[in-house]
């Protein structure tokens, strides 16, 4: 078991190199860059001395060196104008656009983000598990066949749909302002407990706009695992001990249909930071999700760069999280190197 | 007498989506306090349902329509609980599963939870019906696993049910069936997914603890075997009636319904006489004619397959990523020779995991072994099967010997229909024109017994033994000379069973085909072959004609397998003493001269005639 957490984590390694250099390459794919971008725009407003300036940034930011020269100085393997400074350093670059570094740029949104995401997870499971068992345990019952109907509407509704009619409803019913994630007096203010209140006021609205489709793709999914296991030969068993039928569905059944569950924590995390682009944008949350969008559409290649490859990192991490959870629930997938029968 | 259980005119339903299906119409009988009731009956006959309507686990669809089941419970006084008048769930029934009467099932591996460590699920019992704590119940559970005959009790506890083979997967339900010492035991074919060896362990595992604990068996089963060595009565059941209730003596001897009479001479067993058929309840009618090619039924004793100093080692790695991976040799078969002679029938018998369907495969060419060699021999040329270099040869080779599969369910494609499947090797090797085919696939249909109805119809809306029939008329669709059967018969009844033996001995003498049959029941084995290998553990142990094989049997493993077969005769019990405590699979712990561990290696010898044993001597 130690032996493969190490050859996992190792593995981890090459897999984190290729995807850095595919995702530079893509980036650099369109032709042009943030600078050619920005002069077209400068000189179509009549300004003579851009060329020269869009230059000089050039040879600042190093977009004139060719691509690999770029690449190995963006990862830290190479030196640039301030000497071995990437991401190996902790160093994520510039952004562009914002003329800052791209730490602080992500730095503050995130935070809102997680927030956000968390907050979307934990209604997600929330709702979806008493909803999911019940629709197993009571199948073809009028309950399964509305709660059914209720989440195949909830996954064919489009996200930003949804947003825009909870926006409207959410100012008439509450009088709530949804827009953003927080009163606009909070803003730029530090946290209080009463910014904290603002948060979780506006907080619902985003939660069940994202979480919708994904609590009904997850009822369905834990539906029919669990309807695959009640049919199992080990359920009867464990009745005929004289075991509670509701004990022996948690220790039992439940138990084995949440496999599917954990291996999808990988799936997760990075979509705690990225998801819901769309949604955030029709909210205007201050999110990192319209960041992302933004930064490819202006070809801010460091800013797109740093984010995606830390996007990348949380997959592989969060792959690597949900085998161990999984090895640690499963003693098959413990044990199964030695008994391999 | 006392009684522990009595079914009175018991009714069971099933709401099924074409209709209401009766599977237990007016079911009476009753379960003496320490003895073993045992009811025997096809698939279909509804013995299952009345052991679950006895544990209230039914099914959502099925109901008790009318009657009672009345449990007396021994450990009070024989108070009464009426099954049948109480809920499912209530606390009430849930005192009486598992404490008063408690099941083992058939399968024992998926029967256990996999992610539960055994000693977990079979305390769970224990600690609901007794008001203790987990360290008595932990040690009542190595008590119980030390009563089963588990080898390190108080270290098996913290196992998984995976890590066990299936005999001590089996020992393990049985242990968490018992461990509330209950008065009934109710046993749904408790060895049937067992080997012989491992069964016979079982059953009398199951008769000393019943000794021991004074319980009652209810014994669900369709091996007549099993019944004659351990029921005391008999409830003989065919489509949710009873046909037939008695004493062990007066229904085997005494046989009176029909259906009995008929069972018990479809059932093969030993020492049947050389044209002694067997007679299936239903009778099919086959008509079998040449297909258009001439027969050759001269038995010439020309072999038609050759098969020398196989042996094949599988690798298990260890994987690691800095040490050199460390190799696990496992010899599935070790330096196995043998040969089939033309028009005979070459039995191979042995446990699950000796080799005998590596072998096959070898053969067929579906996997490579590391040395040896397969000569296939046929009236028309001579083939070195591991080395076939030309298309015309692999063609041939593959047209004139064929497969017979274990399974009828998923060796027949749910998407053709049975013409296409039939017809599916004539296209492949081009044969004749589409009308000659169509006649062909007609005559090969009607050949194993089916209309020519059929063969429109999807594989779904057949059963099992018709199945295994469209099986056979595939293997036969390219006149095959050579034809490997592996456990054709085994996921068959045995009415259906003795049908498709019938047709196979029928189609060996009519078509002088030339059969490898692979089986692990002996006396189907008998039934069927001319000549019979043993394989332990990837080794031929003996090989010996049919005759010499069950009269002068040496191996001590040959004989261990006679002796653990229960044969459907009540005066021919199981010698339980007898039996090697499992041992007897172990080469290293063979007596001499037959013992294999590192200072011997024994080799075939010759000890009568056609008769090799593997011996040191």
């Amino acid at each position: 078991m130690f032996n493969y957490l190490i050859q996992r984590i190792f593995v981890m390694i090459p897999t984190l190199l290729v995807i850095s250099f595919l995702i530079f390459l893509i980036i650099q794919l369109p032709p042009g860059d943030y600078l050619s971008n920005q002069l077209l725009e400068l000189q179509s407003q009549g300004d003579s001395a851009a060329a020269e300036r869009i230059t000089f940034l050039r040879e600042e930011y190093g977009l004139d060196k060719p691509f690999m020269q770029q690449y190995g100085i963006w990862l830290g393997v190479l030196p640039g104008n301030d000497g071995f400074s990437g991401l190996l350093q902790g160093d994520f670059g510039q952004s562009f656009e914002f003329d800052m570094p791209v730490r602080d740029v992500i730095g503050d949104k995130i935070w809102l983000s997680i927030i956000v995401s968390f907050a979307t997870i934990i209604f997600t499971w929330v709702v979806s598990f008493p909803i999911g068992v019940y629709s197993a345990t009571h199948q073809y019952s009028v309950g399964d066949h509305s709660l059914t109907l209720i989440g195949f509407l909830g996954l064919a509704t489009p996200n930003f749909l949804l947003a825009l009619v909870l926006l409207y409803f959410a100012n008439v019913w509450f009088g709530t302002e949804i827009g953003g994630l927080m009163d606009e007096k909070y803003l730029d203010q530090p946290w209080s407990f009463d910014k904290f209140m603002s948060v979780l006021e506006h907080l619902w609205v985003p939660v069940v706009v994202i979480g919708t489709s994904g609590t009904a793709g997850m009822i369905r999914r834990l539906r029919a695992n669990l309807l695959d296991e009640l049919q199992k030969q080990y359920v009867t068993t464990a009745k005929s001990k004289g075991l509670h039928d509701f004990k022996t569905l948690v220790k039992y059944p439940l138990r084995m249909s949440l496999n599917p569950f954990i291996a999808d924590i990988g799936n997760l995390l990075p979509q705690v930071v990225s998801g819901a682009a769309i949604v955030s944008v029709v909210l205007s949350l201050p999110t990192t999700g319209p960041m992302l969008l933004q930064a490819l559409q202006s070809q801010d290649q460091y800013l797109a760069g740093s984010f995606l490859m830390g996007l990348a990192l949380l997959t592989v991490v969060g792959m690597f999280l949900s085998d161990l959870a999984l090895a640690a629930l499963d003693p098959r997938i413990r044990l199964g190197e030695s008994a391999s029968k | 007498m006392d009684n522990i259980l009595s079914v009175n005119n018991l009714h069971v339903e099933f709401n099924a989506p074409e209709g209401l299906i009766k599977a237990v119409k007016g079911v009476s009988f009753k379960i003496p306090k320490g003895k073993t009731v045992a009811i025997v009956g096809e698939s279909g006959s509804g013995k299952s349902v009345i052991s679950q309507s006895i544990m209230g686990i039914l099914p959502k669809t099925g109901s008790i329509a009318d009657g009672k089941i009345i449990f007396y419970d021994p450990k009070h006084s024989f108070k009464e609980t009426v099954i049948t008048s109480i809920k499912n769930n209530s606390p009430e029934m849930r005192r009486v599963r598992g404490s008063g009467i408690s099941i083992i099932f058939q399968e024992p591996m998926t029967s256990l939870s996999p992610l539960h460590t055994i000693g977990d699920q079979i305390a769970e019992g224990f600690l609901l019906h007794n008001k203790v704590g987990n360290k008595e119940a932990r040690e009542a559970t190595a008590e119980i696993l030390k009563l089963v005959g588990f080898p390190k009790p108080s270290k098996s506890i913290d196992i998984y049910p995976f890590e066990l083979s299936g005999g001590l997967r089996q020992r393990a339900m049985i242990a968490m069936a018992m461990i509330c010492r209950p008065a009934l035991l109710i046993a749904d074919e408790p060895t049937t997914a067992l080997d012989v060896t491992v069964q016979a362990q079982i059953l009398k595992l199951m008769k000393d603890l019943q000794y021991e604990l004074e319980m009652a068996i209810l014994m669900i089963t369709h091996d007549l075997g099993v019944v004659a060595n351990m029921a005391d009565e008999i409830i003989v059941m065919y489509h949710g009636e009873i046909m037939e209730y008695g004493s062990l003596k007066n229904i085997f001897n005494d046989a009176q319904h029909p259906y009995l009479k008929s069972l018990l001479k479809a059932v093969p067993r030993f020492g049947m006489g050389p044209n002694e058929r067997l007679i299936p309840i239903r009778e099919i009618n086959s008509k079998i004619s040449n297909l258009g090619s001439e027969i050759n039924l001269e038995t010439d004793n020309k072999l038609v397959l050759e098969v020398k100093n196989l042996s094949k080692t599988f690798i298990t790695r260890k994987k690691s990523f800095f040490t050199d991976s460390s190799q696990n040799l496992i010899k599935a078969i070790d330096n196995v020779s043998f040969d089939v002679p033309r028009g005979k029938c070459v039995g191979l018998v042995g446990e699950s995991g000796c080799g005998k369907t590596t072998t096959s495969k070898i053969i067929m060419g579906a996997l490579k072994p590391d040395i040896g060699e397969i000569i296939f021999n046929t009236s028309k040329s001579k083939i070195d099967v591991l080395n076939i270099k030309k298309r015309e040869e692999i063609l041939y080779f593959r047209k004139s010997s064929q497969y017979i599969f274990q399974d009828p369910f998923s060796s027949l494609n749910p998407r053709m229909t049975v013409f296409d499947i039939i017809n599916e090797p004539l296209i492949i090797h081009n044969l004749g024109s589409e009308e000659e085919r169509l006649l062909k696939v007609k005559s090969l249909i009607e050949m194993v017994g089916l209309p020519v109805t059929s063969l429109r119809r999807y594989p779904h809306s057949f059963s099992g033994g018709q199945r295994q029939r469209i099986g056979i008329a595939r293997a036969l669709a390219l006149e095959p000379e050579f034809l490997i059967c592996d456990e054709p018969v085994s996921a068959l009844d045995v009415s259906i069973q003795a049908q498709v033996l019938n047709l196979l001995k029928d189609l060996k003498r009519d078509l002088g085909l030339t059969y490898l049959f692979i089986s692990h029941n002996l006396a189907v084995i008998d039934y069927i072959s001319d000549y019979i290998i043993v394989m332990c553990a990837g080794r031929i142990v003996e090989k010996a004609p049919k005759d010499d094989f069950f009269n002068n049997a040496q191996h001590p493993y040959t004989k261990a397998l006679l002796g653990a077969v229960p044969e459907p005769n009540p005066q021919k019990k199981l010698n339980f003493q007898s039996l090697m405590e499992g041992k007897a699979s172990n080469p290293s712990k063979w007596p001499e001269p037959y013992v294999i561990n590192e200072n011997f290696n024994p080799e075939m010898k010759e000890v009568g005639k056609n008769h090799w044993v593997l011996s040191n001597d």
